[in-house]
Order: structure tokens, then C-alpha cells, then sequence
């Protein structure tokens, strides 16, 4: 494909209209943007991290892309930010119309317009760099703001729009499976269960008024089947009251792709969401392992829809594991999953979600032995899948996600000796996929669920067998099961921590 | 979208590789796709997995689940990848003519 930007492309000509005019519809949607009343979620930091940045260049010393790439300048988080700000100040501020040189404002052209589409998608939103910026600037949310803008006028991948929240609102899923597959699927990882784990393992399929309605990504249907055949043993281990739901019934995938480039998609996507819910009539909506899901239900849904439309309670599936563990309703034992174990935090559900202890408190529980990779927390490194670019290979992209983001995680990973990557987060685990075949890495992937399940004390074998935990939050009895596991070493499972702030060797 | 010659066929395929009709897919054009791939000459092992692919999706409009393909054709993933270098979905799904896998798969 023509260069027009660094040597990737992740918009074709095509889908970047690159023969047609766009310089006037580019500033009218700009200039909406930046009216707060038509960008009512993320005008007041969009307008903020455009006037305040004063270039200290902190942000780029904890970029992923920029240190991975050698330090390009292309990558810079400020470098790609100013392409926005050169216009901002040209074309919407007084000073940049009356003296555009003095104040670093551009004209725009649509060359720049090119070079912009691409290197907004250059970044996963990762939002590290807002962790360290020392006066709150945001460059993930101005890349974001940057693909909101070039979405109004009709520029998207069609990964995630035309065949991500268009085909989710019309089939119900982003992964186009219609309910005779979808019910194809479930009978199938139902016999699977039986043959592999020799019991009968049920998946309730859009029971109304469950408890907990458990929507996972879709596409963890076919591609990870190992996550949502574990959540399976997992709710029936725990005695759930719980369902999945097929297209039949809305929305039956949990993803919302408009997190990535439109609030509009956004909108779309999560009030079909809402809607299928409220249907079913779910206590709890579970967020399957998917980390922009979490941060799209749990917290930007905030910004958009009101409370009072949303009554019922959104949980991260690693919170449920968590207390269920905690409260002794589900038992494990962690010599079942003896291998290396090293878990790798979803930007998502870590920095944008808040979910750090949980997972680890989880695989503590199931493993013997889980490694920390590091910095891991708030500073660990995007994967490279974030914001839709593990499903994201037109041109030579994956080379770019592999020979980036991906270079990291792949030492960092050799840096633990661990066989398996545990990993809560779709894009993430497709990222993975790629980068342990890029890579030739020695380790496999796992989801959060897959290892809890073969972590599963049953039946017989379980000390608690006999105590009731109907009652949530546990009662004494839980109590005393938990004290049981601690006195028997089994919970406290040995573990190497790693320090979560720097210490490591930045790269050059 | 392009048009592009595929064993004399005349197929729209995206930007991706993908065809777009399904309906033009024969053995001939397979072999054809199997070259854009860099794959020379498909094995019997090949033709299992491809035959599997799009019989299930004839009936399903959708590629199998990776662990229905693995159980059903016998091959492990490892297999499956060095059969079919760019994955299940990437690779031997474009041989066999389905569309391009969309959604986080």
C-alpha cells in the first residue's frame, strides 16, 4: 500500500477516501467536537490535554511504541497529539488564526489528514503515558478524540466498524454467529466438558431472570473456548443461579468497539446492551474476559447513560471469581495447575478498570507458582492488542504489532520462565496467539477461567462438601472454611513478586 | 475490493485476501488462494482440514469453533499452524473460501 504515513498501513486507500476532498468536513467535525454541548462525554479533558501539554516529554519515556520502535519520533505521544493541536490552534483558536507561526499552528492539508488517520491508530490507547503525565494530559483520549473526529466523516476500519458495531447491532454479535451455530457451540463445548472432565457440565442458554446473565466476548466462542468452558464449570461449581444468551435475545456479545473510535457507536451499541439485559431480567450483567468491556460497562456507560436506565449490577467475571474464592464457594487447589504461571494485566481492566488484586489473588488460589513479569500493574506494558488492533492484520500491521508492543512482551515474558500466559482480555490473548508464533516463545495462553476450572476441587474431594454458601457473602461457616485454606497453605499459594514500579530496564 | 484471476476464475476479493463469493470456490481456486498464502502443493492433511472448514460453514454460515476443528479433523493447533502458517482463521479459512473471521477471534 502507498506510504503515507510510517511503513504500515491500518486504513487502505479505500477506507480512507484517499481520492475525495475531506479538509472541510475534517474542520466541521472538529469544531463540533470541541463544542461541549455535541461532545457532552469527554469534551472538558479533550479541550484540557489540547491547551495545557508544556512538551516535557515524560509521556514518551513510558510509551511502549515509542521505546520499542528505537525511539522513532514519528512515535512520540506528543508528536502525534500536536498533529491535532497544529490544527486546533489554527483553525479554532484567536492567536493561531492571527499569527499561526508564533503560537505552532498549521495549515491542514490532506496529506496531514493521511499521516493523521494512521498514526491515531499507531496507539493503543494504552493511557501509561497518562499515568506519569504530570499535569493529567491525556494523549491516549486525544487519539481517541482524533478517530472520533475522522469517524464522523466516514473514516473507521471496517474491523470495528462496518464488521464490528454495525454487524453487532444487526446479528447480535461482532463474530456474525446466528443462533443455530451459537446453540451448535454450546452442545458441543457441553460434550467436550463430559469427554474431557468426565461429569456433566450444563450452559443454560437465555434463561430468564437468572441471576447472573454471564456475557462473554463472542468471539471467545470459537477462537478461546477453553475461558467459556471454564466459566461453565466454574458458575455450576459455585451452584449459580446463571445463563448465557444467544442473538435470539439482542446482543449476546459483550464487546462495544466504539470504545476505540466513536461515541456514537458507543451509544448504539450499549443501549442495545442494556436493553438485552433488562430483558432477560439479570441481577448481575458478568463481563466475560474481555477488558474494554469492563471499562465500557462499568464506567464509561457513566458518562452516557443514565443510572436509572441501567438497574441491574455489572461485575468483571475476575471480581466474582475473587469473592466466590474468598468466600470459600468455590474450593481449588492450586497442584493442579503446577506450571509457571505469569499474568499479564489488560490495560483495561488494570489501569482503566482498576482490577490489579483480583486476577492475582485469583491465580494465586489456582497455581503454584505464579510470576510477576516486570513493571506489571499501573505501569505494565499494552500487549499491542489494545483498541482493536489484535483483530486488526491488513498490509504488513501485524508485523507492526509484533515488531513494536509485541517485542516487549515477548522479553518480558522469556524474563519469567513461565509456560503459560494467563490472560484476562480477548485482544490480548489474540495478541499473544500472534506474538508466541511471531516469536516462537515456549509458552501458551490461558484465560483467567481456564485455570480456575482445572483448579476445581468437586464433589467428594471437597473439605467443605456439606456447607451451604447460598448466602452471599458467606457466613461463619465461610469464614471458617477460608481459615481452614489458610492453615493448610493451600490458599496462600507461594508466589514471586515483583516490584510493580520501575526498576526495569527501559529500552533504547 | 479487487478483482483478481484465480485458476482462470475472475473473483472480488477484499483487502485482506478473502474471496468474496463464496459460491466461486472449487478445488482449483483453493490451490490458487494456497499460493497467496505461500502454501505449494496441498497435502491430503490440507484437504481435510479445508473440506471441514467449509462443509461446516455451508451449514452454519460461520468458521467452526478452532477446538471443534481440532476434535473433529484429528489435528492439533500446532498442526493446524504448520499446516497453514497464518492460523486457522487467517489462513486455511481463506483457502477453504470462507470470509474473513470478524469480531475478537
Amino acid at each position: 500500500m502507498r506510504k503515507v504515513f510510517d511503513d504500515y498501513r491500518a486504513l487502505s486507500d479505500q477506507a480512507i477516501q484517499a481520492r475525495s476532498p475531506r479538509r472541510a468536513a475534517f474542520l466541521e467535525a472538529m469544531g463540533k467536537s470541541l463544542r461541549s454541548g455535541e461532545n457532552r462525554a469527554f469534551w472538558l479533558p479533550y479541550v484540557l490535554s489540547l491547551d495545557m501539554c508544556m512538551k516535557c516529554g515524560t509521556c514518551a519515556e513510558v510509551c511502549p511504541l515509542y521505546l520499542s520502535s528505537g525511539r522513532n519520533a514519528l512515535y512520540h505521544p506528543v508528536y502525534r497529539s500536536d498533529m491535532l493541536r497544529k490544527v486546533y490552534r489554527r483553525y479554532f483558536t484567536l492567536s493561531g488564526k492571527l499569527f499561526p507561526k508564533v503560537v505552532g499552528a498549521e495549515d491542514l492539508t490532506e496529506e496531514k489528514l493521511d499521516a493523521m488517520a494512521e498514526n491515531f491508530y499507531r496507539c493503543t490507547v494504552c493511557r501509561r503515558c497518562a499515568y506519569v503525565c504530570p499535569v493529567a494530559i491525556d494523549n491516549g483520549l486525544l487519539a481517541r478524540e482524533g478517530r472520533k473526529i475522522f469517524d464522523a466523516i466516514g473514516i473507521a476500519p471496517d474491523e470495528l466498524k462496518e464488521k464490528g458495531t454495525r454487524l453487532q447491532l444487526e446479528a447480535g454479535n461482532a463474530t456474525g454467529v446466528k443462533t443455530p451455530a451459537f446453540r451448535d457451540m454450546v452442545e458441543f463445548m457441553e460434550e467436550d466438558l463430559q469427554d474431557t472432565r468426565g461429569y456433566q457440565v450444563q450452559i443454560p442458554v437465555d434463561k430468564k431472570g437468572a441471576e447472573y446473565l454471564v456475557m462473554h466476548n463472542t468471539g471467545d466462542y470459537p477462537a478461546f473456548s477453553e475461558t467459556v468452558m471454564g466459566a461453565a464449570e466454574i458458575f455450576q461449581a459455585a451452584g449459580a443461579d446463571w445463563t448465557v444468551n444467544s442473538p435470539d435475545t439482542g446482543i449476546n456479545d459483550v464487546v462495544n468497539y466504539g470504545v476505540f473510535f466513536s461515541d456514537t457507536e458507543f451509544e448504539k451499541v450499549a443501549r442495545a446492551q442494556v436493553r438485552t439485559v433488562r430483558e432477560l431480567g439479570a441481577r448481575v450483567l458478568v463481563i466475560g474476559e474481555c477488558g474494554h468491556a469492563f471499562e465500557a460497562m462499568k464506567y464509561l456507560i457513566q458518562r452516557l447513560i443514565p443510572a436509572e436506565e441501567r438497574p441491574f449490577e455489572v461485575k468483571s467475571i475476575l471480581e466474582v471469581y475473587d469473592e466466590w474464592i474468598r468466600e470459600g464457594r468455590i474450593e481449588l487447589d492450586p497442584a493442579k495447575n503446577p506450571e509457571p504461571v505469569v499474568y499479564h494485566d489488560s490495560c483495561k481492566a488494570g489501569r482503566l478498570g482498576g482490577l490489579y488484586e483480583e486476577p492475582r489473588r485469583i491465580l494465586k488460589s489456582a497455581c503454584l507458582d505464579l510470576r510477576e513479569m516486570t513493571p506489571n500493574r499501573e505501569l505494565s506494558y499494552c500487549c499491542g492488542g489494545g483498541s482493536g488492533f489484535a483483530i486488526m492484520s491488513k498490509g504488513d500491521f501485524l508485523k507492526f504489532r509484533m515488531e513494536t508492543y509485541g517485542k516487549i512482551k515477548e522479553e518480558q515474558i522469556r524474563q519469567t520462565g513461565a509456560g503459560v500466559v494467563a490472560l484476562a482480555c480477548s485482544n490480548c490473548k489474540g495478541q499473544f496467539r500472534d506474538i508466541i508464533n511471531y516469536y516462537h516463545l515456549p509458552v501458551r495462553i490461558a484465560g483467567i477461567s481456564e485455570l480456575v476450572a482445572n483448579a476445581l476441587v468437586r464433589g467428594r474431594d471437597r473439605r467443605s462438601e456439606g456447607i451451604t454458601f447460598a448466602q452471599a457473602g458467606g457466613g461463619s461457616a465461610a469464614r471458617e472454611v477460608r481459615e481452614d485454606h489458610d492453615h493448610r497453605g493451600v490458599v496462600a499459594s507461594p508466589a514471586r513478586e515483583g516490584d510493580p514500579r520501575p526498576g526495569f530496564q527501559e529500552r533504547a | 475490493m479487487s478483482e483478481i484471476n484465480l485458476a482462470g476464475v475472475a473473483v472480488q476479493i477484499d483487502e485482506d485476501g478473502f474471496i468474496q463469493d463464496t459460491g466461486k470456490w472449487n478445488e482449483a481456486v483453493a490451490k490458487a488462494l494456497a499460493e497467496t498464502e505461500g502454501i505449494t502443493g496441498l497435502s491430503e492433511d490440507h484437504w481435510k482440514i479445508i473440506n471441514y472448514l467449509r462443509k461446516y460453514y455451508l451449514e452454519f454460515g460461520i468458521a467452526p469453533m478452532i477446538r471443534k476443528l481440532c476434535k473433529e479433523t484429528g489435528y492439533d493447533l500446532k498442526t493446524i499452524y504448520e499446516l497453514f502458517p497464518s492460523g486457522p482463521a487467517k489462513g486455511a479459512c481463506k483457502i477453504a473460501g470462507l470470509p474473513k473471521p470478524t469480531g475478537c477471534v
